[in-house]
């Protein structure tokens, strides 16, 4: 499956974020993570797509794009 | 003296389904809700009472991928006895609202899971949920965080007995005037490979020789031990008085609870059932009741062959010959800290609709048994003034708490 397709289905599913909110700009905030959402979410990633991304990483995410940016330069 | 303490809602969620209906139905129909489980395949006991069809999302908890399932159960359940109150969930905060609400297990499906993550991925593959979803006292916190709930919060372990003990700590709370609305009652989802493996190590569990509907027999002489349940049970208490002023109707009176420690063995009761009968006796005392006011026992009895025993034992020795008894642990099995709470909305429950469920499976009374007035077959119709339901919890943890009709 396509990474964003992954990354789109487990903000949906895990945690219950709404799909019209799941947009390139979208932010943590927007979509109410908290910070340990933040490294579930990072956890969750990894197991499903094998791609690392650190703590440090996601505290510089700003965007849903820039985690896209991350799943995608890792590939 | 004390202000009267009354429960205003119930909320259940159990083997037989979401709500108190279908609970109340259950224990009337009496027969077992046991079954095979797909999730206990590998383990040496595989029949277990599980809430069926739960689907959280559906019944309104948040994010519940996030929670342990005993907090979801728990979640639900609030909700309904929140409903039935007639308080709605409101965004405001409240500081006279107290959450007691207790659990045996906590989140053990939770760290089980999470246990075999890190052993298998390291450090890097453990969900940073693993403490927010599986702590012990997370379904209270989560509970509080629902309905805004800033009195105190409380998640009371007495293993099998914690539901009791919530609620009769509740009681307490509103009694001494630290809150006005209490959410009290208990919560679990054990049905677990460790919880069920390590149960059956130590003999608990009906090895199941029985067809699955069978083999929980609180009392007979064929019993071999419990078949493990889950569920969440919550009652909101209230001051009497302060329920009829807002012009809401009482359901019953928790008029009594009584605790004590056998202190005597970590799993086996008090050989003479000593610890069993304190908490009797206190009950009745805080209650200002004599033994002979109480109509019907809702007993702990799990089915295993040593508590059902004593067990009956004690209660002879303290509510005296011919007192009504049954265990709707033949129905429902045994949810640990959450069959406390069932158990104590049943019994709740009984002094307002005036019925005591039957025993289910129980056809060849243990001797043990011998001047107890065992409620068998159907359900007695007639009005239960006074109802009391005890609870043992491993570590020779004792409740008991009896209930008036409002």
């Amino acid at each position: 499956m396509e990474s964003l397709t992954v990354l789109k289905e487990i903000l949906v599913t895990k945690f219950d974020v709404e799909e019209s909110l799941i947009t390139p700009d979208a932010t943590f905030e927007s979509m109410d993570l908290d910070s340990l959402s933040q490294v579930e979410l990072g956890t969750t990633l990894r197991k499903r797509l094998g791609v690392r991304i650190t703590d440090a990483e996601l505290q510089a995410v700003e965007t849903l794009a820039d985690i896209q940016r991350l799943l995608t330069t890792e590939h | 003296m004390a202000a009267s303490v009354s429960v205003s809602g119930i909320g259940a969620v159990s083997p037989a389904g979401i709500g108190l209906a279908p609970l109340v139905g259950a224990v009337l129909a009496g027969r077992s809700l046991a079954a095979p489980d797909p999730t206990l395949r590998s383990c040496p006991v595989t029949v277990a009472c599980r809430v069926p069809e739960f689907d959280p999302k559906a019944l309104g908890v948040r994010r519940p991928a996030l929670l342990d399932r005993y907090t979801q159960l728990a979640l639900v359940a609030a909700d309904e006895a929140m409903a039935a109150a007639g308080h709605s969930v409101t965004d405001r905060e409240n500081a006279r609202i107290a959450v007691v609400l207790g659990s045996g297990a906590g989140g053990t499906a939770t760290f089980e899971r999470q246990t075999l993550a890190l052993a298998a991925g390291g450090a890097d593959d453990l969900s940073p949920m693993v403490l927010p979803a599986g702590l012990l006292n997370m379904a209270a916190g989560q509970v509080a965080i629902r309905f805004g709930a800033m009195g105190p919060c409380l998640a009371p372990c007495t293993a099998c007995a914690s539901g009791a003990t919530a609620i009769g700590l509740a009681k307490q709370l509103l009694e001494r005037d630290e809150a006005d609305v209490v959410l009290a009652g208990g919560a679990e989802a054990p049905v677990t490979p460790l919880y069920v493996a390590a149960f059956a190590r130590m003999g608990a569990l009906s090895p199941g020789a029985r067809p699955p509907v069978e083999v929980c027999r609180p009392f007979d002489r064929a019993r071999d031990g419990f078949v493990i349940g889950e569920g969440a049970g919550i009652l909101v208490l209230e001051r009497r008085d302060d329920i009829l002023a807002r012009g809401a109707r009482p359901v019953a009176d928790v008029a009594g609870y009584g605790a004590s420690a056998d202190a005597s063995h970590v799993t086996a009761p008090h050989p003479q059932g000593r610890g069993a009968e304190l908490a009797i006796g206190r009950a009745l005392q805080d209650a200002g009741l004599a033994p002979g006011d109480v109509a019907y026992l809702n007993a702990h009895g799990t089915s295993t062959p040593v508590n059902d025993a004593v067990e009956a034992r004690a209660v002879l020795a303290a509510l005296g010959e011919g007192m009504p008894v049954s265990s709707t642990k033949g129905v429902l099995g045994h949810a640990l800290g959450a069959a406390s709470a069932l158990e104590a909305i049943i019994a709740a429950v009984c002094t307002r609709d005036g019925w005591i469920p039957p025993t289910a499976n129980l056809v060849d009374p243990d001797d043990a048994c011998a001047g107890l007035d065992l409620v068998v077959g159907r359900p007695r119709r007639r009005p239960v003034a006074a109802a009391m339901s005890t609870s043992f919890g491993f570590g020779g943890q004792n409740a008991a708490l009896l209930f008036t009709a409002a």
